[in-house]
């Protein structure tokens, strides 16, 4: 088995797994960020906002984490697909399909789900910020913006890093599904090579070790974040 | 703007893979529930070969995405030659709908261990010493007290599993099993109703969640009224 995933490392499918892994990257750190901003707007409406608002972010929570993200990423695929198809020439449809397409709807589906969990995540955080210190610091005389940058937003992120660790190790996984539609991320580096080398158990090996190194990787990365955010929260805690 | 007739074909189309995805859900849930509940145990166990395998099997199957167990086991272990000589082995992974159950119970299995311990570590050591020292033998005090106390922990989280293997019952339809997501997809090839399809599909693996939800919801508070 390893003789073969040397082999096919060898010829030239190791560049395809390096783009794979480029891309898989790029789409999951851009639908993270999307995720992180949806969920710490969500979180704040879900918080603070109107009554109206709270009942629309509550229903986007629970419909997107109900249904599969295979469906998810299919509805905005197809479905702007049927939006765009008169305008298909236009736009030269089919050109975009293949090339920057694709990419576009992962970061929009990793996005979309993401920021779906991130909102309760999010909302945990900003909740367990004691209640006293916002008032402290509005006694003080200090102005909303502030208050965000010194008091919410550090304590914030601290309550937040294990939860939002969750969420992007999901959003890691979730990049996969994006090869479903054409996107060349590492699980479809490994299909084209299955097909064409007929070595699918080596592809697909490849493809979770790849997968599994990037995780762990990211997961070091989370603990020396949270350490670095958390200096002087365990001495208060 | 609705289409009558779309709508009732949409439906019918849509219902013969529903039950498929009811069908490769449930087996999945219960294949997790076995594998995840013995890997719990594993934990639990003194033994430090079993607690090894144990940790390895959850970090290696909650690192990599289910669509790659997936594809690993129908296209990758059915080119295995012993797997293709052995007649039990060969009728398990020349079956989609079969990978598709395997691929969710092992991936779903390695979160639900993970619940269950959190559960089994809940349980006071006090209440197991007490066992021990009124002679209960190990079966009983797994049965009258570690049990009854861990799966009141557990469930909460155990519901969540629940959930994510039914949405994962969807990456069926990637090896050809026409699932509610397969028949979804072919759906909105034919016809270019995307929107409504999409709708429709959603809605019925809403409901498929909201039955088991209720289910769980019933055994949490049926464990509360006998506590």
């Amino acid at each position: 088995m390893l003789d073969t995933i040397f082999n096919v490392l060898r010829e030239g499918w190791g560049w395809m797994f390096l783009r794979g892994v480029m891309m898989t990257l790029v789409i999951s750190i851009l639908g993270m960020a999307l995720g992180v901003v949806i969920g710490i707007t969500g979180a704040s409406i879900k918080t603070t906002g109107p009554r109206w608002l709270r009942g629309l972010v509550s229903l986007y929570t629970t419909v997107v984490r109900s249904i599969p993200e295979l469906l998810i990423i299919y509805l905005l695929f197809f479905g702007s697909v049927q939006a765009a198809s008169d305008l298909a020439d236009l736009m030269r449809w089919e050109d975009a399909m293949t090339s920057w397409f694709p990419a576009l709807v992962g970061v929009l589906a990793i996005g979309l789900i993401a920021g779906s969990y991130s909102v309760e995540v999010f909302r945990g955080a900003l909740q367990a910020i004691p209640e006293g210190q916002i008032e402290a610091a509005k006694a003080i005389g200090m102005p909303a913006w502030m208050r965000l940058k010194r008091i919410i937003l550090p304590q914030m992120f601290w309550y937040a890093l294990p939860g939002a660790n969750n969420v992007w190790q999901t959003a890691l996984k979730d990049t996969a599904l994006i090869s479903l539609v054409g996107l060349v991320e590492i699980m479809r580096a490994a299909t084209l090579g299955a097909a064409n080398t007929r070595e699918p158990l080596a592809m697909y090996l490849i493809a979770g070790v790849l997968y599994f190194l990037i995780g762990a990787l990211s997961q070091a990365l989370f603990v020396l974040a949270e350490r670095y955010t958390g200096k002087g929260m365990r001495a208060r805690a | 703007m609705i289409d009558l007739d779309l709508f009732s074909t949409t439906l019918q189309t849509l219902f013969k893979g529903f039950w498929l995805s009811v069908y490769i859900g449930l087996w999945g849930i219960v294949l997790s529930l076995a594998v995840g509940l013995s890997l719990a145990l594993m934990r639990q166990s003194g033994n430090r070969a079993l607690q090894g395998f144990a940790f390895g099997y959850s970090t290696l199957f909650r690192g990599t995405p289910l669509l790659v167990q997936l594809f690993l086991l129908y296209y990758g272990v059915g080119t295995l030659p012993f797997v293709r000589q052995s007649p039990a082995l060969w009728w398990l992974f020349s079956d989609g709908m079969r990978c598709a159950i395997l691929a969710i119970g092992l991936n779903s299995g390695a979160y639900v261990s993970e619940v269950f311990r959190g559960g089994f570590q809940a349980v006071p050591t006090g209440q197991i010493e007490a066992a021990k020292a009124i002679g209960m033998s190990a079966w009983m005090r797994f049965r009258r007290v570690v049990f009854p106390l861990a799966i009141r922990q557990a469930l909460p989280a155990y519901s969540n599993e629940i959930v994510l293997a039914i949405k994962g019952t969807s990456l069926a339809s990637t090896i050809a099993v026409m699932d509610l997501t397969g028949h979804a997809k072919r759906l909105m090839n034919q016809n270019y109703a995307i929107i409504e399809t999409f709708v429709i599909a959603g809605l019925l693996y809403l409901l498929i969640n909201f039955t088991l939800l209720s289910c769980v919801h019933l055994v949490e508070r049926w464990l509360h009224i006998r506590r």
